[in-house]
């Protein structure tokens, strides 16, 4: 669980800060530099891919980000 | 490939003394019972891709007493592959996965039937494949056949259990035609997905295999024996290394291409 109301919490660990510059879930991909494909889940809730750039992030949440794998 | 049991010969269909002893220790579960091995025993299921969790859930299916069975891979065993794929021994080496697979579960169970097809999945072969099918299992290793494989579920409306497995990790998620709210496998991911990262490149611990395929068999029952199943409405992802599993919600993609063809035309329907 994240306390800090200015921070969300990445995969249970990393946090980030939540600034006038990084408030939305692209944002926080762009500081995050991660430039392969993922699906991210806010507060355990899925959010797809072309919600992202309006999703706005208030501090507080939790973000689960993952890839799909495909082994079998 | 050969048709399974006819409907005469499915309705027809009881549990032999020898099926009833077998099947003693699930049918005391409550909600298991007597009538839902019946059930188990007139299903059909298709299992795509017979490596690690096609091996492991088909496994548990067929001890279960899952009637009929049909196995599709156009893969041949390696000696790499023994480790976590458990129905196969070395004698089995360079042998069709799917042919071999089938003689090892027809040892294990004489009450059910299996089919191998030595074949890839093909989407065009989808409608001959899922005819009477009950549940779809994807235990494929390359996105391609997964893609192909939700598309031809969707398009079918035949459920899609879905997992999935690398390193230590697995995913599970139920596509339900029933429940096509939650959206199908290409709303959660599209299809573009990096395609390097599998079992061969990146490798794959055996037990956690075991640990996801077992998940998957059990909630393949469940769904047969007609259990809501939590996995319709979001994504397992399971770590075996830290042991904690974590629920995703899903939602539909309303600009999906595979699945909102079927919702709109219901919509149409409806009114
Ligand atoms: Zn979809």
């Amino acid at each position: 669980m994240s306390t800090n109301k200015n921070h969300v919490t990445i995969n249970n660990s990393q946090t980030i800060c939540i600034t006038p510059g990084v408030s939305t879930v692209v944002d926080v991909m762009i500081a995050l530099e991660i430039n392969k494909k993922v699906a991210i889940a806010i507060d355990n809730q899925i959010v797809r891919q072309s919600r992202w750039p309006k999703t706005t992030l208030n501090g507080g949440e939790n973000l689960s980000i993952f890839a799909a794998i495909a082994g079998g | 490939m050969a048709d399974l049991l006819t409907d005469q010969a499915l309705n027809e269909l009881e549990l032999s003394d020898r099926e009833f002893i077998r099947y003693s220790r699930q049918v005391m579960l409550e909600q298991w019972n007597e009538q839902g091995q019946l059930t188990l025993k007139k299903a059909k299921v298709v299992i795509i891709g017979c490596g690690g969790l096609g091996n492991i859930a088909a496994s548990f299916l067929a001890g279960a007493g899952v009637g009929q069975l049909v196995l599709v891979d156009d893969d041949c065993v390696e000696l790499s592959n023994l480790p976590r794929q458990l129905a196969f021994e070395e004698g089995d080496i360079e042998n069709a996965k799917a042919l071999a697979l089938a003689n090892r579960l027809r040892e294990q169970n004489e009450h059910i039937e299996v089919v191998a097809q030595t074949q890839r999945f093909d989407a065009d072969d989808a409608h001959h494949l899922f005819n009477q099918a009950d549940l779809v299992l994807d235990c494929t290793d390359n996105f391609a056949t997964r893609y192909a494989l939700n598309h031809s579920c969707v398009a079918h409306a035949i459920p899609l259990l879905s997992a999935s497995v690398i390193g230590w990790q697995g995913q599970l998620l139920l596509v339900d035609p029933n429940q096509m709210d939650y959206g199908c496998y290409q709303c959660l991911f599209d299809s573009a997905q990096d395609s390097a990262a599998n079992c061969t490149t990146s490798g794959v611990s055996g037990a956690a295999v075991g640990i996801i395929a077992s998940y998957q068999a059990n909630e393949a029952i469940r769904y047969l024996l007609g259990q809501r199943s939590s996995l319709a409405s979001s994504l397992l992802l399971i770590d075996s290394q830290s042991l904690q599993n974590q629920i995703l919600k899903r939602a539909y993609d309303e600009n999906c291409s595979i699945c909102n063809a079927p919702r709109q035309k219901e919509n149409v329907n409806v009114d």
